[in-house]
């Protein structure tokens, strides 16, 4: 049967471009399909290039023949957006192979090494070169490892003092970073090894970590920032400060940290100082998720100052607060939690964590001061164990029966508290990733 | 609500386009038409001709309405979900669809493709992009042009450039060398 006229070529744009678009998975296909004509071709190539990720994890050569592909053919890298990639490893190239000559002359081009990228950069500095190769790339997604070494190639430095990121190594579009640490041991990943990488992007918006420790020797300054989130962090109060000090524009700050990781090396930041290092952004934080490390016995008691979070009253424009209830002061007796959102008069949303911590007989008092808030919309209140699961009723069974006298009671705005919402959660962990729905 | 009601459409695109008469609750797969129902007064709608205008011809759409018929009672997607996902989600064709799509040609393929886009019918569009991914996935470029009747208007030194361009897609599977 002699074959029909080809249909593809005549369907509109965007239809070809959703059949690209369902191909992604299976790049060989998508670059096969655009091997076959022009017209093709013109629909499958922003498609095949637009989110490089590495889908394909026994074959790891991916970033160092796109680094080869973009270096001869430098006009494809305007079509990349996004970068992705889940692993750290090396691959293993073969240095005879004519790919190895050409992977080597672009890294040199870029970066100035004249020597062979030692192995437990290859893959770091790879996926670097990449998104240097791609000027409109705006979100970078890596997985690093422990042994990876830092981003200092990146850097012009004159008499070892640094002057900003090379000519070539300029990330001017990058707004989105996200790391995520693949190796589970606890001894994070040390932010000086970003310096240069946050050098490299100026203009840098959003920034994700999980597990980051040190940072105690940046020098970069991340002024555009808007939204940082630190999961699980290692990290010290001089670190927090050195890597926010130049955030004036921070709207959102997510900071959990790991509480059973504390290797005593460094002594974890106090809820009091995280409120300290973000007093560069007094004027402009709306989103505040806190979940510090808290330990177990007070630290006064051994004679390290350690201070709980007082008021928020320095931040006026403070809209979501999600907060552990630990890492509120208790002093002067009851109503903390009530002063707290007293003082918060621009909350619209409020995640408390850590129930067990709640003093009973402040609930009432908390639920009036919740209900009078006129802009607060949505309470959430968490607690760690199963409702059914309290076998010894106790301080919960006390805090349910404030809960049902407080929605019984007309004076106490229960129907208020009816409209907002109150929600108890049930949870295994302090830590939640995602307090508010809109995260 | 009615839902035994039958709607009239009328492709107005050519002169003398045929009249199709519809269940409501089949017709209502499209988002297009659910969006009259729901702006219009529906008894209007219900006694007049609704005029669609698609580059398709009438046995084209006699076969977008034959599926629609068979999937009345399929449960439709909100008007509101647009459909777009970050996951590329496999659509696995039921014995039907695939008995549908199974005796159509090239032609009737492309003006579903069409049909579905205009009157935003997501499952069937879905699963005809789907049958051309298929003809796609897996296929070597020699295949892929059989498959599709597509003649190559390269050079053998720009297919050589493009070959040379997309290896990093390959993942280290050897690019094949090929010629149409």
């Amino acid at each position: 049967m002699p074959p029909m006229p080809c249909f593809l070529r005549s369907l509109p744009l965007e239809i070809l471009t959703k059949i690209c678009q369902e191909l992604v998975d299976d790049t060989a296909s998508l670059a096969r399909l655009g091997e076959t004509c022009r017209e093709l071709n013109r629909a499958v190539v922003p498609v095949l290039y637009r989110e490089i990720e590495d889908h394909a994890p026994p074959h790891r050569l991916r970033a160092v023949a796109l680094v080869v592909s973009l270096a001869a053919y430098p006009s494809r890298g305007q079509y990349i957006r996004a970068i992705k990639f889940p692993h750290p490893s090396p691959a293993p190239i073969d240095i005879q192979s004519n790919m190895y000559g050409l992977y080597c002359a672009a890294i040199q081009y870029l970066f100035g090494f004249v020597a062979p990228v030692p192995p437990n950069q290859s893959q770091l500095v790879a996926i670097l070169a990449l998104a240097c190769l791609a000027p409109n790339v705006s979100r970078l997604e890596i997985m690093v490892s422990y042994s990876w070494g830092n981003t200092d190639f990146l850097l012009n430095k004159v008499n070892n003092r640094v002057t900003g990121a090379k000519p070539r190594c300029v990330l001017p579009r990058l707004t989105s970073l996200v790391v995520d640490l693949t190796s589970p041991v606890d001894c994070g990943f040390n932010l000086h090894r970003l310096n240069g990488c946050f050098y490299a992007a100026p203009n840098l918006t959003s920034l994700a970590i999980d597990r980051p420790s040190g940072g105690t020797s940046l020098t970069a300054r991340l002024s555009h920032l808007t939204t940082l989130r630190l999961t699980n962090a290692l990290m010290s109060h001089r670190g927090l400060r050195f890597l926010i000090r130049g955030c004036s524009n921070l709207v959102s700050f997510q900071f959990t940290q790991n509480s059973h990781a504390w290797s005593k090396t460094y002594l974890p930041v106090s809820p009091a100082q995280v409120l300290a290092c973000l007093a560069p952004c007094k004027a402009t934080l709306r989103k505040l998720h806190l979940a510090p490390y808290l330990p177990s016995t007070p630290l006064q008691q051994r004679g390290i100052p350690w201070d709980r979070l007082d008021t928020l009253d320095e931040f006026p424009l403070l809209r979501q607060v999600a907060v552990n209830l630990d890492a509120i002061r208790r002093q002067n007796g009851g109503q903390v939690l009530a002063r707290f959102v007293w003082n918060c008069t621009s909350l619209e949303g409020l995640f408390v964590m850590g129930l067990e911590a709640f003093p009973t007989e402040e609930f009432a008092c908390f639920a009036r001061a919740a209900a009078i808030r006129p802009r607060l919309a949505m309470l959430k209140m968490q607690l760690k164990l199963e409702l059914g699961q309290i076998q010894d009723g106790g301080v919960y069974e006390e805090f349910l029966n404030d809960l049902q006298r407080c929605e019984q009671d007309e004076s106490s705005g229960a129907s208020t508290m009816r409209e907002m919402g109150i929600q108890l959660q049930t949870v295994s962990g302090l830590a939640v990733t995602h307090p508010f729905a809109e995260d | 609500m009615a839902t035994n009601q039958s709607l009239k459409l009328q492709n107005t695109f050519r002169p003398n386009g045929r009249v199709f008469e519809v269940e409501r609750s089949a017709a209502e797969h499209s988002a297009v038409v659910r969006m009259l129902l729901e702006d219009f007064d529906e008894p209007d709608l219900l006694v007049t001709i609704i005029p669609i205008s698609i580059d398709t011809s009438d046995d084209t759409l006699a076969k977008v309405f034959e599926w629609a018929t068979h999937h009345k009672n399929m449960p439709k997607p909100a008007l509101d979900d647009d459909g777009d996902r970050d996951e590329v989600v496999t659509i696995q064709l039921a014995s039907w669809d695939d008995e549908f799509f199974s005796d159509i040609d090239s032609e009737t393929l492309y003006g579903i493709l069409i049909a579905t886009n205009y009157l935003d019918i997501k499952p069937l569009y879905d699963m005809a992009v789907q049958v051309v991914v298929n003809m796609v996935r897996g296929k070597s470029t020699k295949q892929i042009r059989e498959i599709l009747g597509i003649t190559s208007d390269f050079t053998a030194e720009e297919e050589a450039a493009i070959r040379k361009e997309t290896a990093w897609a390959y993942d280290g599977e050897e690019v094949p060398n090929e010629t149409s």
